[in-house]
């Protein structure tokens, strides 16, 4: 155990940025449940004629979701600097001609290559899943808190506010199961074979000590192209698992839109105010940017 | 509506390009380095 922690690169910071993020995550969640608990009575009390807890209610900033968007990031790009640092030295060390100064750096490498990516697979899924949910309980718990004060505002002028009132946004159930469906249909399957390539490597990389140096290669190379292709088929799985997650989001925010809801509330919504283009303007950036990685990688 | 569809198309570009990442990183070193070079 103590032997994998020493040949895992940066283990101590990998585990304490996890951790670290874990505990945001679950502040952001729990922050999230209670503003949700809180606006359930307040509405709950406006039904009955009483706006005061409605009227009481903050507009949540976007922080909480921005931050539990960007810590799962954050922990898979400061796991795959560390992959990379050994995957250098791998390359310094294959560039060797001395045999014993390419033994000497190769095998701290490949060791670290190993478990930093083993650690990598085990701890960014499990920010990722956590981070999915607390984001999809801040999204939440932002828009039915405007939602409902639209319905305070509606109410207030003597207007009919019943549709903002019963429909004030999305559930946070509707988004934990979009953000969770490209979660576990995209990047599972990825991960899995991810995991799968590490222990074929691992097993043949074990196979080769007591070997001559001229046997170790082509079982190590059999181990490399095994895990290679287990990592093509966890992709084509990935593929198509993203193309499914986007047709059950899109049928999602079909079948709960709000919107839709509360058209079909006698008296109508009528909108007070206009609804910001941050949002829209996060998506086409993502999404022109997703698109200049996906070219840039291609060229 | 409209919202909600632009953030989904958003969503998925985003998981398209980081399956793809992920799996040229993980598929080491048949393609890693063509994205992510030394």
């Amino acid at each position: 155990m103590f032997d994998r922690i020493e040949e895992t690169p940066g283990f101590w910071l990998v585990a304490g940025l996890s951790m670290g993020a874990i505990g945001a995550e679950l502040l952001i969640l729990l922050i999230s449940w209670v503003r949700l608990a809180r606006q359930r009575r307040a509405s709950q009390q406006a039904v009955g004629g009483d706006w005061q807890a409605v009227a009481a209610l903050k507009s949540p900033s976007r922080l909480p979701e921005i931050v539990a968007a960007l810590l799962p990031v954050a922990v898979a790009l400061t796991s795959a600097r560390l992959v990379h640092g050994s995957r250098t030295l791998l390359a310094t060390a294959m560039g060797q001609h001395d045999p014993e100064a390419k033994a000497r750096l190769l095998y701290p490498a490949l060791n670290g290559e190993i478990n930093g990516l083993a650690m990598g697979l085990w701890l960014v899924p499990l920010v990722a899943l956590l981070g999915g949910v607390a984001l999809a309980f801040a999204i939440s718990a932002r828009l039915r808190a405007r939602g409902l004060l639209r319905a305070q505002s509606l109410a207030a002028r003597h207007e009919n506010a019943s549709a903002w009132l019963k429909f004030p946004g999305p559930r946070a159930g509707t988004l934990v199961a979009g953000i969770g469906a490209f979660l576990v249909l995209g990047f599972a399957p990825i991960a899995r074979a991810g995991f799968a390539a590490v222990a074929t490597t691992m097993s043949h990389l074990a196979a080769t000590a007591g070997l001559e140096m001229k046997d170790k290669g082509p079982i190590f190379k059999e181990g490399l192209d095994r895990a290679s292709g287990l990592l093509d088929q966890g992709f084509l799985i990935a593929r198509g698992g993203v193309v499914v997650a986007a047709v059950i989001a899109l049928y999602l925010a079909w079948r709960f839109s709000p919107a839709r809801a509360q058209a079909g509330v006698p008296g109508g919504s009528r909108p007070v105010h206009g609804e910001g283009a941050f949002g829209p303007i996060v998506a086409l950036v993502t999404t022109a940017l997703a698109v200049a990685v996906y070219l840039a990688g291609r060229s | 509506m409209a919202r909600s569809v632009l953030y989904v198309v958003a969503g998925s570009a985003a998981a398209w390009v980081g399956v793809d990442l992920l799996y040229h990183f993980l598929r080491f070193p048949d393609s890693y380095g063509r994205i992510f070079p030394f």
